[in-house]
């Protein structure tokens, strides 16, 4: 038995994957306060056994909530003596080349907490001064006197000789141990002080968080029987390890999302739909993200909060916006919709778990677009009365509609900042929205995903089973991997294969043991190498040249160059006759795992009638009035059934709205297939004009 | 017809398309000023000229490639551009730059026909001028090599001869070489994504989008200039020096905005000089352009239309319009003063959207690595972060490049220590360099150099003696820029234009001006100055003596002591006018 958890800002979601059966069960339950109870809720309502579990896989989104909101550790710094303002100083540039107003984010870490160590070592990794130990006791009392919980540490030049770092490491294990420490060349071993020391100083301000929820975790599975595996997966999509995760938060900060964008992925491979742009809508964000010829796009460079740091990455948009955002009139009279959100504590009004503020799900819910009996599969009974309620009070009463319109009003600006999230990695990006599939997941994507893809002139919507738990499948679907990079300058005209071996040998042997420690059999072990290269001269590296698997021969060697040489020419249209330089190697470890297939589920004609449901009233915005739309259970439709909005096909954690002319097909996996009713130039519900 | 999505596509695309050469002449180029600091222009003009994509990197290059591609058909006639072409030109008053930051540029084709031009300025390494950065110029023939509209490529081929005469003219003529290279296939990388474009939409629906583009742009920049009460507004100041007389120079701007027209007269400067600092009037133009855009249309990806509002007034054989051969090297510095002076002119009329001065320039500081044997080489330092101005409701941002500048990024230490023979021994914030003010100015930095071999160093700073320039509303002046060659030795001296020759172990310290203030500084929440004093930002001799704020310890933490403050702020009250 396998299973998976993503915890989001409002729903913690479970799937399970019986190995023997074949069966993949899923299953929700809200996000608590304490974010680990809400896991072990959703285990207990599922009556997992957790003895009969081999692996879990976990997601959080604790590191990146406590950066959005400000909210991490006090945090203090270790730098080389005249470099603690490097973190402040940052790149100097700004995003908007014309905006003589821009602000910096502000500094992570106050100067005051930030404290120098005479120490120096050069660019090639010689000592020029030893480090001064004494300057290290100074700082460890000045953070204990400012009630400091964690220290990044990062020197000039560590990622050619960590030594100074180390020895720093070892001074706090012995004489601070209660202090969390991160030491910058264990995230990164690349240069450009500013990225490394922010990526260590962001590790350092997420980790007592996050080192605190996953001890609490995981001594809560052991009470239950939970003796094997725990993963967490990664930003950039593969897993790592419980121990791991625990001493670098920072490369799961994107953990649910990256979920998603590799089951999407995953189904790319399975349905032959290569374009996908993904959206993954919950309670409380928004995430977009593209599938370009089956492939989802992992950068090693992302700006977070507006800080830049250097990791594999899943390139994710993520935006405040979901069925939790909180709607209000402003001061002066304006309509606002999030970025706040109900969460799932107290939640929306009509949850009647306290929340007073009316949010998107409310409006939905007054416009008759959820069924108050069947939410969570009518485990949870919705309260429209108290929605309506708070909708007309807080909203239609002081702008002067009836709280349908007003309803309706909160659903159009939360969809037109949606719409506005996936025109930024498309049309921005110089990609033709019409070339996509939009795929929506997430327990509030398909909700929005009709009017969205009108809005947004996406021709067609495809909704995966079980679309709630999609993240969390995407999990399950996940290998284990490991990152490795170094800088090392070499030229190549004067290197040797061994010498360029060794340096991977190196690398693979940090692989092999994390491997080993990940009890991955050596059959199922893999590495990619691949060395960045640049002409004499060039900066960072100019291209990415793989490697073959496997010691390097001298012939191989010797075709690099012209391997080089060619990708050069290719890519950038020239060559010359500079000498070429090694300038990063790079090596991913990856520990193959077993992963379930997507199912196909039973056929049948074309008629779907045995889906009905119901009928129910719904206030529709393009007819400014309420028609009746019929309701389809989607647990009911068969492979190949096919129906034509208006509609709402509805399944235990979630909806999926059909304006007038959408048509659906049911795909041989069970995935709802929708073409876009082409604009006729009214306005459809929730969308307005533009 | 282009309907919105189309438009807005294309839009995108466009914009797209100059960031991809962006990214491939960042990737290829071998100087750290090009591939870290970003020091080039990247544009796209339609057929008629009018800009329709540029990317972040140095505004003022790219305010002024429409002159260069005008140039380029001016000189070889419209009629003699065919596909596969890239001309390149570097004379200064064709281009509004030194000559060694030359201009590219390829016209873009479809079916025959010119659809586009992409166009490229970028420092290329050296043209062999009398020193690889002069200071002390006096003739444009001193200043490097003058190409004036020559085809590098023509249909495609590579002109060797050309390629000759760039190495045969330069100090490091391999990377010279490389990088004009690298310019020509960005520039053919970006020019085929725009002729894709125009394949897959139709020409027509092509230029349809980038009419509304444009008109929607100049409807939006108008009502911006609208919103701006009508009036003239005048400021002046002085530059240092012209680098070869010692007198101060002369700056004057004079801002009249009426309706939708913004003008912008600086008659009143001085005239041209006899050192490097005349701007040439496409570098004039693209400093004014810089300053109305930022002033109305600052998020908007940029357009021929945001610049429609704009006059510009300079008389010919004045600083900021000179005649040939005027030397014109260090052209950027009086357009520089101009991108704070013009903003601050206008601090009366729109105060929400303008900062008082900032530290005032780039703070230029070089160290030349040329290798003779090998043709190769590379520099040390660069430009430097300064204070920017507070405004009427926030203290002024630290640390950042001036908004000559904006799109640019410093270089690492890390990176630069590894390319070149140099220890940076600090670099950190420089305390109490932000002027007072009831909101501060932002603080400039303090870096140190170490030389570990022979170099030729060449300072370019201005701003560090002349200028009269305080903050707004009683707000005080930021510190001056300072540069100080051999720091606490006998040889100790501070300069801001200079040149000088290192050796190993030689110093140089780079302290960067601050920003200017915002209202009184005896009106600033004590509290804002007690966090300045424990951030290290304010000393507490200046935030007794400036902003009258008494602190004390209490234990071992610093407090307002508020008594004392009161009785302090009402004698400096009565002291100041």
């Amino acid at each position: 038995m396998r299973f998976a958890v993503d915890v989001g800002g409002t729903f913690t979601d479970l799937i399970s994957w019986d190995l023997r059966s074949g069966e993949i069960r899923c299953n929700k339950t809200l996000t608590k306060v304490e974010p680990s109870q809400g896991v072990l809720d959703v285990i207990r309502k599922e009556k997992l056994d957790l003895r009969e579990v081999h692996l879990f896989v976990h997601g959080t989104t604790l590191g990146i909530n406590a950066i959005l909101e400000k909210k991490g550790a006090r945090t203090g710094l270790i730098t080389t003596k005249g470099f603690r303002d490097v973190i402040e100083i940052a790149r100097m540039d700004r995003p908007d080349m014309y905006d003589i107003l821009y602000r910096k984010p502000p500094a992570l870490v106050p100067r005051r907490l930030r404290m120098e160590v005479d120490e120096r070592i050069d660019a090639r990794g010689n000592v020029l001064r030893a480090l001064d130990r004494e300057a290290v006791l100074t700082a460890i009392s000045h953070f204990r006197q400012h009630r400091v919980q964690a220290v990044a540490i990062c020197l000039l030049h560590s990622y050619a000789n960590p030594s100074h770092e180390e020895q720093i490491g070892a001074i706090f294990a012995k004489e601070a141990p209660e202090l969390y420490v991160t030491l910058s060349h264990r995230i990164l071993r690349e240069y450009s002080e500013y990225e490394r020391t922010m990526s260590a100083v962001m590790n350092s301000y997420i980790q007592p968080k996050v080192q605190d929820y996953l001890g609490h975790l995981q001594t809560n599975l052991r009470q239950e029987g939970f003796s094997q595996r725990f993963l967490l997966l990664r930003s950039s999509g593969g897993a790592m390890s419980f121990t791991d995760a625990r001493e670098r938060p920072i490369f799961t900060l994107m953990s649910g999302p990256a979920g998603g964008v590799l089951g999407a992925s995953r189904l790319a491979a399975a349905t032959g739909m290569q374009n996908l742009i993904t959206a993954d809508g919950g309670g409380t964000s928004f995430d977009v993200s593209l599938i370009v010829n089956g492939q989802p796009r992992v950068v090693s460079e992302t700006t977070i909060e507006g800080y830049k740091l250097m990791l594999p990455i899943m390139d994710i948009r993520s935006i405040g916006a979901g069925g939790g955002s909180i709607a209000s009139v402003d001061a002066g009279g304006a309509l606002q919709v999030g970025p706040e959100s109900a969460g799932g504590n107290p939640g929306p009004v009509c949850y009647a778990r306290g929340g007073q503020q009316p949010t998107v799900t409310d409006a939905a819910l007054c416009m008759g677009l959820l069924d108050p009996e069947f939410f969570l599969g009518g485990e949870m009974r919705l309260d429209r009365h108290a929605a309506s309620a708070a909708i007309t009070s807080k909203i239609a009463a002081p702008l002067g509609l009836d709280y349908r319109r007003a309803s309706s009003g909160i659903l159009a600006i939360v969809e037109t900042k949606m719409a506005g999230a996936i025109r930024e990695i498309t049309v921005e990006k110089g990609f033709d929205p019409r070339d996509f599939a939009l795929l929506a997941f997430g327990g509030s994507g398909p909700f929005f995903a009709c009017n969205l893809a009108h809005k947004c002139e996406i021709r067609k919507v495809v909704i995966p089973v079980a679309p709630a738990n999609f993240s969390a499948m995407g999990m399950l679907l996940s290998d284990l991997v490991h990152h490795y990079s170094r800088t090392v300058i070499i030229d190549l005209e004067n290197s040797t294969a061994s010498r360029i071996d060794s340096i991977f040998y190196e690398l693979e042997s940090l692989g092999q043991n994390a491997l080993e420690a990940d009890r991955i059999p050596p059959e199922k072990r893999e590495f990619h190498r691949s060395l960045d290269m640049r002409y004499l001269g060039q900066g960072g590296h100019s291209i990415t040249v793989p490697l073959a698997p496997g010691t390097l021969t001298e012939d191989q060697r010797r075709t690099l160059e012209a391997s080089f040489h060619r990708m050069h020419e290719s890519t950038y249209g020239h060559r010359t006759e500079e000498p070429v330089q090694i300038v990063h190697f790079r090596l991913q470890a990856v520990g193959r795992v077993e992963k379930p297939d997507f199912r196909p589920i039973p056929s049948g004609g074309e008629n779907a009638s045995q889906a009905i449901k119901q009928q129910r009233d719904v206030f529709w915005r393009e007819f400014d009035r309420v028609v009746p739309f019929p309701t389809y259970e989607r647990a009911k439709l068969l492979a190949g059934n096919s129906l034509t909005g208006p509609a709402i096909v509805e399944e235990r954690t979630a909806t999926t709205v059909l304006g007038p002319g959408d048509k659906l097909a049911v795909g041989p996996y069970g995935d709802l297939i929708i073409e876009i009713a082409q604009s006729s130039g009214g306005v459809r519900n929730g969308s307005s004009t533009n | 017809m282009a309907d919105p999505i189309t438009t807005e596509v294309i839009r995108y695309e466009l914009i797209s398309a100059a960031e991809q050469l962006k990214r491939c002449f960042k990737r290829t180029t071998t100087l750290a000023i090009l591939y870290e600091l970003n020091d080039f222009g990247i544009s796209i003009y339609d057929h008629e000229l009018r800009l329709i994509a540029d990317v972040p990197g140095i505004p003022l290059f790219s305010g002024t490639l429409n002159y260069c591609v005008k140039s380029c058909i001016d000189q070889v006639g419209l009629s003699n551009l065919a596909p596969g072409d890239v001309l390149t030109t570097s004379v200064p008053f064709d281009t509004g730059s030194q000559p060694i930051d030359a201009a590219l540029v390829a016209p873009v084709f479809f079916e025959n026909e010119i659809v586009a031009y992409t166009a490229l300025k970028a420092h290329m390494g050296d043209l062999g001028a009398i020193d690889p950065y002069p200071t002390t110029s006096t003739e444009m023939y001193q200043e490097g090599l003058l190409m004036p509209a020559l085809y590098l490529f023509r249909k495609g081929e590579l002109q060797e001869q050309i390629l000759r005469l760039i190495k045969a003219h330069s100090r490091i003529p391999n990377t010279t070489a490389t990088n004009f290279l690298a310019a020509a296939s960005s520039l053919q990388v970006g020019g085929h994504r725009v002729e894709t474009l125009v394949g897959r939409y139709g020409r027509e629906t092509f230029r349809s989008a980038i009419q509304e583009m444009i008109s929607h742009g100049e409807r939006i920049s108008r009502a911006a200039v609208m919103a701006i009460p009508d009036g003239t507004w005048d400021i002046v100041d002085w530059m240092d020096n012209n680098g070869v007389d010692p007198e101060p120079v002369n700056l004057h701007a004079s801002v009249t905005v009426r309706g939708s027209d913004f003008t912008i007269d600086l008659s009143g400067s001085a005239p041209q000089q006899r050192g490097p600092i005349n701007s040439p009037f496409p570098g004039t133009m693209s400093a004014c352009r810089y300053v109305l855009k930022s002033l109305t249309t600052p998020l908007l990806p940029a357009n021929e239309g945001h610049f429609r509002p704009l006059r510009v007034i300079a008389p010919y054989g004045s600083i900021f319009n000179p005649a040939p051969p005027a030397a014109c090297f260090l052209y950027a510095w009086p357009e520089q003063r101009l991108m704070d002076l013009i903003p601050m002119a206008l601090a009366k009329a729109i105060p929400q959207r303008v900062t008082a001065h900032s530290g005032g320039d780039c703070c230029d500081f070089l160290m030349t690595y040329f290798d003779h044997e090998t043709g190769r080489g590379d520099y040390g330092g660069g430009v430097e972060a300064v204070g920017l101005g507070a405004s009427p409701s926030r203290d002024g941002e630290n640390a950042l490049l001036h908004h000559c500048e904006s799109g640019c990024c410093n270089i690492p230490n890390e990176i630069e220590e590894t390319r070149v023979p140099l220890l940076v021994e600090r670099y950190e914030l420089r305390e109490d360099s932000g002027g007072a003010g009831k909101f501060r100015g932002g603080l400039g930095v303090v870096k140190e150099y170490h030389a570990l071999e022979s170099t030729t160093a060449i300072s370019i700073a201005e701003r560090t003696e002349a200028s009269i320039i305080t903050g707004i509303d009683g707000g005080k002046a930021g510190m001056l820029n300072e540069i100080t060659y051999f720091p606490g030795t006998p040889r100790e001296l501070k300069r801001g234009k200079h040149k000088a020759e290192l050796h190993a172990g030689d110093r140089v310290l780079i302290r960067s001006g601050g920003g200017a203030g915002w209202g009184n500084p005896l009106d600033r929440d004590p509290h804002a100055v007690l966090a300045d004093v424990i951030a290290g930002y304010v000393s507490r001799s200046i935030a007794g003596n400036e902003y009258g704020v008494v602190l004390c310890e209490v234990g071992n933490e610093l407090r307002v002591d508020g008594e004392r403050t009161a009785a302090l702020r009402a004698i400096l009250s009565t002291k100041r006018p």
